[in-house]
């Protein structure tokens, strides 16, 4: 056996201690799938900046945090200081506080037909076979997603049946209150054929001393299902955010995610979609935000494998203080994915002289008939724009808070669910001008 | 398949040109790499004490490297201990003393390459250093341009007789340690190009290296050293052919530029080493190092490479813009058919205060190509005013083929304005229909859509290039259309 980093045994010592106390994946077959979630995390090792794919994102710090993984049972009372934070009050949700499934702060009860929400601890001994098989495919690709195989607490599953709607947004919250702790939970949305839904992810930290959340999201799409998604990064200040979602498509369908990425001491969101079967649509949207000593950094990559798909992507960035932004977005297409049109931006803007942001939009393309563009750029407020507004009598300070708006808002202005547009505006105008 | 398919099919498999070989005696040593080869190659080159430390110090750096595996090509893993490290054409043991000693043999390869080394040189204006396997072996128009100053000879000419130029700058740009093939080269290169402008000189005539690997099994590590002194002015222009062989032949050469206070400095490169045939065997590996300097301020150093050539292409050239207001330029045609691959682009590194750069790339990819663009821009944190606009576009004919981009953006400066911008795309049905209404044969109609797809980068190659460029490119691309 190689030697062990410390973070590594350190792991190793919550994964041997914990790993009866799940109850939901006590039988014999889920422990092989943790410990082949273990085994390929123990492989692969603590990610370090020498790897592309964390080259601009330094990880000492949470490498030097000894997080425990032990479960525990959440203060259910906590209602009062969660409720302002929930995005749309009166929505059917469910709630995760400290990977544990909280049934008394979720709402479940007005569930259109056909659409089922449970945690994954419920399904888990009447489906695992399933389950695992779901789940197997998403573990090993990245360290984090394989750390979180070996010590997933709890999740959320989320079905459709063909032909079903849910037509108000859902809510997926996961809190996390106690410091210290690492959190590993799961999302699973899977969409039958033509069904419809909308999904508001919120991840909210009540504390403001270290933890760390590491979540893996699977999402299927059948053919002509719709799934809209938004995620909202509400971190607390010492948190480490690190997410990873796999999303296959098959024919005809249409997926829809933005990511706003607004608080929180370090954020990874890696998005990986594949579109299977041809017509399939994706389109990724998001905006990170960053001041003070935060870090942001959000992976794409968008596989076209088969023809006449379509994809469309960007992403904003708000740099402030020391803050610092990554930026990755791939587009691969197959030789048989003729006929794709790929369209891809990054913006940023630097509004500080020690803010960094690494920007790479990376095109790999085997196919000869496509049109695939992508454009980045970083720059500052736009001296015109801003002369503009200062020599119509708007004060320095408005002016570039109004400009810092139009910039964010554009990304905000293509959420298509009408209640969570408005919603989400309201929160970044009160972001902005703080 | 219709007809025109046909005679586009024909073409596309059309041979390459300059794949004769030239029956000269040469002067070689045996094959493979060690500390004795290293002084072998100082020794037959009667070189300073500083320059073979300076060599046995990169040899031993290049022991404890491995070759980059990062680049998006393919190949075998290359035995460094099968590699003729020094071939030299043995009538030239002694030097010639003029171009009537150059031997007859070479001095028709180079006439079938159709470089202008006699009088025709004089008409054309142009100055030429020929590099022939690993040694120069004649440099024209010296005297004229002595007059005004300039130093224009071979690499081992500048040791023998500049050797503080030498021992300055050498190394200064593209340090020993900086990657793998340079550390090589450092090691055992052979010759070169070596230019020093002095201050306040615009050089005359555009300067001139050809490079042909003749040998057989043998590699050319080639240096090349430019330093243009305060407001001088020097365009240079290279070009690279080879004989068409079976294995594979490497190619690691370093070129340096140093670009002092308002100086510039304008690199051309016309790459047409061979590519192997259609099926893949035999071909080029270039692997080159090739970085600017500019060290002072309002320097400028601007690189323009038309590759159409080498099996493998791993070649970044770059710029440190370090002096403040200097400007970088990377203007670039790359063009893979059959089973060419290309891992190429640029690196701009921005120190100095308002420092620009551009960066035009053109990738066209046939038949089974590969082709990926890879880039750098970084903002230092010192870069106040920096700016820099990237533009990649790649054309896709045919669909065994594959283009990838490799933008990176570092940018530690509020100030700065960095702009990329990258597309992928064929030749539209509806553009080859409009030509062919008109009359255009197909092929025609590829070419010119082809060249106005390049003319960007076109423009910015001197006149006698521009015209190589086009005609190569007309040669080697036409078609995979229909």
């Amino acid at each position: 056996m190689p030697l062990m980093s410390d973070i590594v045994a350190h792991y190793q010592s919550q994964f041997e201690q914990h790993r009866n106390a799940w109850s939901w994946s006590g039988d014999h077959s889920w422990q092989a799938w943790r410990q082949a979630g273990w085994n390929a995390f123990v492989a692969r090792g603590f990610p370090s900046q020498r790897q592309e794919e964390w080259k601009y994102t330094n990880l000492a710090a949470l490498e030097k945090l000894l997080l425990s993984c032990e479960p525990c049972v959440p203060d259910p009372l906590i209602w009062d200081r969660l409720a302002p934070q929930i995005l749309l009050p009166t929505a059917q949700r469910i709630v995760l506080v400290d990977g544990v499934f909280m049934p008394q702060l979720s709402r479940l009860q007005e569930l259109p037909s056909g659409v089922k929400v449970e945690p994954i601890s419920a399904g888990a001994q009447r489906q695992g076979v399933y389950l695992r098989d779901l789940l197997q495919q998403a573990c090993h690709t990245t360290p984090f997603g394989a750390l979180n195989t070996a010590l997933v607490s709890e999740g959320v599953w989320i079905s459709l049946e063909p032909d079903a709607a849910m037509l108000e947004p859902l809510l997926v919250v996961h809190v996390t209150t106690r410091a210290h702790r690492a959190t590993h939970g799961v999302n699973i949305i899977e969409l039958a054929d033509r069904s419809k839904l909308t999904v508001v992810e919120q991840s909210i930290g009540l504390t403001d001393q270290p933890y760390f959340v590491n979540l893996v999201s699977r999402w299927s799409l059948g053919e002509s299902a719709q799934l809209e998604h938004i995620k909202l990064q509400q971190e607390g200040e010492r948190s480490y955010h690190i997410a990873l979602t796999q999303a296959s498509q098959q024919r005809s369908s249409q997926l829809s995610s933005h990511t706003f990425a607004l608080q929180g001491n370090l954020g990874r969101n890696d998005l990986q979609v594949s579109l299977q079967a041809p017509g399939a649509f994706v389109r990724l949207k998001g905006l990170y935000r960053v001041g003070g000593k935060q870090l942001q950094d959000i992976h794409t990559s968008i596989r076209h494998e088969s023809p006449d798909c379509g994809s469309d992507e960007s992403f904003k960035g708000i740099l402030a203080d020391s803050g610092r932004a990554v930026f990755n977005g791939k587009i691969f297409v197959a030789p048989q994915a003729q006929r794709t049109v790929s369209q891809q931006s990054n913006h940023n803007l630097l509004l500080s002289d020690l803010a960094e942001v690494d920007t790479k939009p990376q095109l790999e393309i085997f196919a000869d008939d496509v049109k695939c563009a992508h454009g980045a750029t970083v720059g500052q407020l736009d001296a015109e724009q801003w002369f503009y507004l200062r020599s119509r009598g708007i004060e320095a300070a408005l002016a570039r808070t109004l400009l810092i708006e139009a910039f964010a808002l554009d990304i905000v202005a293509s959420v298509p669910a009408y209640p969570v547009r408005t919603a989400l505006e309201e929160l970044l105008r009160g972001l902005i001008h703080e | 398949m219709n007809e025109s398919a046909k005679t586009l099919e024909d073409l596309i498999a059309q041979e390459y040109q300059h794949g004769f070989e030239t029956d000269v005696e040469a002067d070689t040593i045996p094959r493979g790499l060690s500390e004795n080869t290293v002084r072998l190659i100082s020794a037959r080159k009667k070189e300073p004490a500083f320059l073979l430390e300076w060599r046995l110090a990169a040899y031993r750096r290049w022991l404890g490297m491995n070759p980059p595996q990062w680049a998006s090509v393919q190949h075998p893993p290359i035995d460094y201990q099968d590699i003729i490290y020094y071939s030299a054409p043995k009538s030239q043991k002694d030097g010639p003393k003029s171009l009537d000693e150059v031997d007859p043999e070479l001095l028709k390869t180079y006439e079938k390459l159709g470089i202008p080394l006699h009088e025709r040189a004089i008409l054309a204006g142009v100055a030429v250093d020929a590099v022939f396997d690993s040694v120069s072996v004649a440099t024209t128009f010296k005297d004229k341009l002595a007059e005004q100053g300039i130093i224009f000879c071979s690499f081992s000419d500048a040791v023998q007789h500049h050797p503080d130029l030498v021992r300055q700058y050498l190394g200064t740009v593209v340090p020993v340690q900086d990657n793998f093939y340079a550390a090589l080269n450092s090691a055992v290169f052979s010759d070169g190009s070596f230019v020093y402008i002095p201050p306040g000189v615009r050089c005359p005539m555009e300067l001139s290296t050809y490079f042909r690997i003749n040998a057989k099994n043998t590699g050319q590590f080639e240096r090349t050293l430019i330093i243009a002194d305060r407001g001088s002015y020097v365009s240079y222009l290279e070009g690279c052919t080879a004989p068409m062989r079976d294995e594979n032949q490497l190619h690691a050469a370093v070129v340096e530029l140093v670009a002092l206070d308002d100086a510039q400095i304008k690199y051309s490169t016309v790459q047409n080493w061979y590519p192997g045939d259609k099926d893949g065997r035999g071909g080029i590996y270039n692997f080159v190092t090739k970085r600017g300097d500019c060290r002072g301020a309002n320097a400028r150093i601007s690189w323009t490479q038309v590759e159409t050539g080498s099996a493998i292409t791993w070649k970044y050239p770059s710029v440190v813009l370090r002096g403040d207001n200097s400007v970088g330029e990377f203007y670039s045609v790359a063009l893979t058919n059959h089973r060419q691959q290309a891992d190429t682009g640029t690196k701009m590194i921005h120190m100095g205060k308002n420092t620009r750069s551009t960066i035009v790339s053109k990738g066209i990819s046939a038949g089974y190509g590969q082709q990926a663009y890879r880039g750098l821009v970084r903002i230092a944190r010192s870069a106040t005013g920096a700016r820099n606009h990237t533009q990649c576009d790649s054309l896709l004919l045919g669909d065994r083929c594959a283009a990838h981009t490799f933008p990176y953006m570092e940018v530690k400066n509020a100030t700065a304005q960095v702009e990329h911008e990258a597309s992928t795309s064929r030749i539209g049905e509806d553009q080859l229909f409009f030509c062919r209404q008109r009359g255009l044969s197909a092929e025609d109609a590829v070419s010119m859509i082809v060249n106005g797809f390049c003319k960007e980068v076109f423009k910015e190659l001197p006149m006698e290039f521009a015209v190589e460029a086009q005609k190569l490119l007309g040669v080697s691309l036409e078609g995979s259309v229909g």
